[in-house]
């Protein structure tokens, strides 16, 4: 078999998959723009092999990895069993993607990304395409792979404002979100400071306020390699990227977010200004916790909509702020003056205006009461109250605040005076149906004022 | 172990020499381009990759740690390759094709082509000249022959 002959049998064995695997419907009505894309690509592929003579060997290899980075995009498209993941909150988070990873073409046409979610036996993620694209992909493919153990844990879900932060920050295509995350809030972060160079990076972990575990991590580091460490640009890049993204997902979600961050990444994180020299790919806990809390400051968030004629419920809505704004890391760990905080943050709301008017808002007092009321009668964090001929009043309440009830309730619940409090989990799935229900009541106003 | 080196797949050069010689083919011969409008628009994002994304072919310095059998078992794309090779080849063709030039200016001045291409009849748009295909197809060749694998 010639390398040529090769390539028309992959193309052919791809087709056959493609017919295959998407023969059936994935989710509501979701899997046919994911199919009529796959059969575009594979299209264009078909016109460009007959163009291709047998000594093209480079040109054979390259229209080969094409086919194989069509094949995984179709084979991800098994994982997506609905069930395994939570419905309500992939759909919102495929809204805020459609948005936020809008690019334009050569001609000024919106060109929208697919969306498409799976379940993964590995953590929070979002798959993007190629930085380098194949020649015959119109739209970009995004998934967003749940991780299948955390199936219904949507107060956790919210840890994806910083994963989707990633996607946007690399869509710098024409009048992509990326483009304007880049020039303002990179810009914003990197003005002063020690992100401002890698050289800046170098004295500021060896400065003499730098923590006990820092410097002992520096000797270990010059006695192994035998030379004093210097930070390199790459991961000064890396750093920048993973605080714009928690700085994204704070502003996505509201203190929910600070909420997940914390319970998720605080566990692993046992030394929280552990750096690993080696490849120091992400910055240290105690840095990123400690931004996500002056952020919340700067904010406003650091304030209960709560007050004390709310009684149980205040107490509820201040025990969840203590949680997250606790905060005993060293000064040291603060990277950024407030001014480049409020630059960076007035970057990203122009980027949440510019795509859909996304952005955490906080609840009004009556709304977190009644969604946190709801749960202590075990019930779906709803707005659902009956007038007095029994027309059910709708009320539009955000996912964000959906959640940041779901965590009040959570971190709250030794105040409440009935004992027996739901578990975590049971919270959860009370937060998973209201997105559900909330899903509903929406359409039905955006119905009714139509 | 694979029977194949993980460096074989995923090879950003690969994709980027198919994008530069299909929009060479392109400009020598404007009569294909309406069936290669999706190409275009792909060299396209790949110009404005190279010119607005601080993060486009940064790599680390350091061999990136292995995956364990789980992550390997996972139907993720496997990672992209060699893209800061790519990113030096588009700057080598820049300098060849537009010496003293920034790059906002060359890559604004390939698009204009590009775009005259792909869509003939698009109105309110600049005509590139004569001079500027020439500029375009120069800088289409140098990026194909810095992209040659061995």
């Amino acid at each position: 078999m010639t390398p040529l002959e090769f390539l028309q049998e992959e193309f052919d064995n791809v087709g056959r998959a493609l017919g295959e695997t998407l023969r059936y419907d994935y989710g509501p009505e979701r899997s046919r723009p994911y199919y009529d894309e796959c059969v575009a690509r594979l299209a264009r592929i078909k016109t460009a092999i007959p163009k291709i003579s047998a000594n093209q060997l480079q040109t054979i290899r390259d229209r080969l990895d094409e086919l194989s980075s069509l094949a995984t995009w179709i084979w991800l498209i098994e994982r997506s069993h609905l069930g395994e993941f939570s419905w309500p909150f992939a759909e919102e988070l495929r809204d805020m993607a459609k948005a936020l990873l809008a690019e334009k073409n050569l001609k000024g046409t919106a060109v929208n990304p697919i969306i498409h979610i799976i379940a993964e036996g590995e953590g929070y993620q979002i798959v993007y395409e190629r930085q380098v694209p194949t020649p015959s992909g119109e739209h970009r493919f995004a998934i967003i792979a749940f991780p299948r153990p955390l199936k219904h844990h949507v107060l956790l879900h919210t840890i994806f404002g910083h994963e989707l932060g990633h996607t946007a920050l690399h869509t710098t295509g024409s009048g992509g979100a990326g483009g304007i995350l880049q020039s303002r809030v990179m810009t914003a972060l990197t003005a002063s400071g020690p992100m401002a160079s890698s050289t800046k990076m170098t004295s500021w972990l060896n400065h003499a306020s730098a923590p006990t575990e820092i410097r002992s991590e520096l000797t270990r580091y010059s006695a192994s390699s035998g030379q004093p460490y210097s930070f390199e640009n790459f991961f000064r890049q890396q750093w920048l990227d993973e605080l714009i993204c928690d700085l994204f997902g704070l502003l996505l979600f509201g203190p929910g977010f600070a909420a997940a961050h914390q319970a998720l990444l605080k566990p692993t994180h046992p030394n929280p200004y552990k750096i690993a020299l080696f490849a120091p790919t992400h910055p240290p806990y105690a840095v990123r916790h400690k931004m996500l809390v002056r952020v919340m400051q700067l904010l406003g968030w650091d304030r209960p909509v709560t007050n004390k004629k709310h009684k149980t419920f205040h107490y509820m809505e201040r025990e969840l702020l203590t949680y997250v704004l606790h905060d005993q890391y060293t000064p040291w760990s603060t990277l950024f003056t407030d001014q480049q905080l409020k630059r960076a943050i007035k970057g990203i709301q122009t980027v949440f205006s510019a795509y859909g008017s996304l952005g955490y808002k906080q609840p009004s007092a009556d709304t977190l009461g009644s969604l946190v009321e709801r749960l202590t009668n075990r019930l779906p964090p709803i707005v659902a109250k009956i007038d007095s001929i029994g027309k059910p009043q709708l009320t539009r309440v955000e996912i964000a605040q959906t959640l940041y009830a779901g965590w009040v309730y959570w971190l709250g619940r030794k105040h409440l005076a009935k004992q027996d409090p739901l578990s975590f989990f049971l919270t959860n799935r009370l937060c998973d149906y209201a997105l559900l229900q909330q899903r509903a009541i929406n359409m039905t106003i955006s119905w009714g004022s139509n | 172990m694979p029977i194949m080196a993980a460096h074989e797949r995923s090879d950003a050069r690969g994709a980027a020499r198919l994008l530069a010689s299909m929009a060479l083919d392109c400009i020598g011969n404007p009569a294909i381009a309406g069936d290669q409008e999706v190409a275009l628009n792909n060299v396209y994002r790949l110009l404005e990759s190279y010119r607005t994304n601080a993060f486009f072919g940064l790599e680390s310095p350091r061999e990136q740690p292995t995956h364990d059998a789980a992550e390997k078992l996972t139907l993720m794309p496997p990672m992209e390759r060699h893209v800061k090779e790519v990113r030096d080849a588009l700057e080598q063709a820049r300098a060849a094709a537009f010496a003293g030039k920034s790059k906002d200016q060359a890559v604004a001045l390939i698009e204009k082509v590009l775009r005259a291409v792909a869509y003939p009849n698009l109105k309110d748009r600049p005509k590139p000249s004569a001079q500027d295909r020439k500029k375009a197809t120069l800088f289409f060749k140098k990026l194909v022959e810095q992209l040659q694998l061995g």
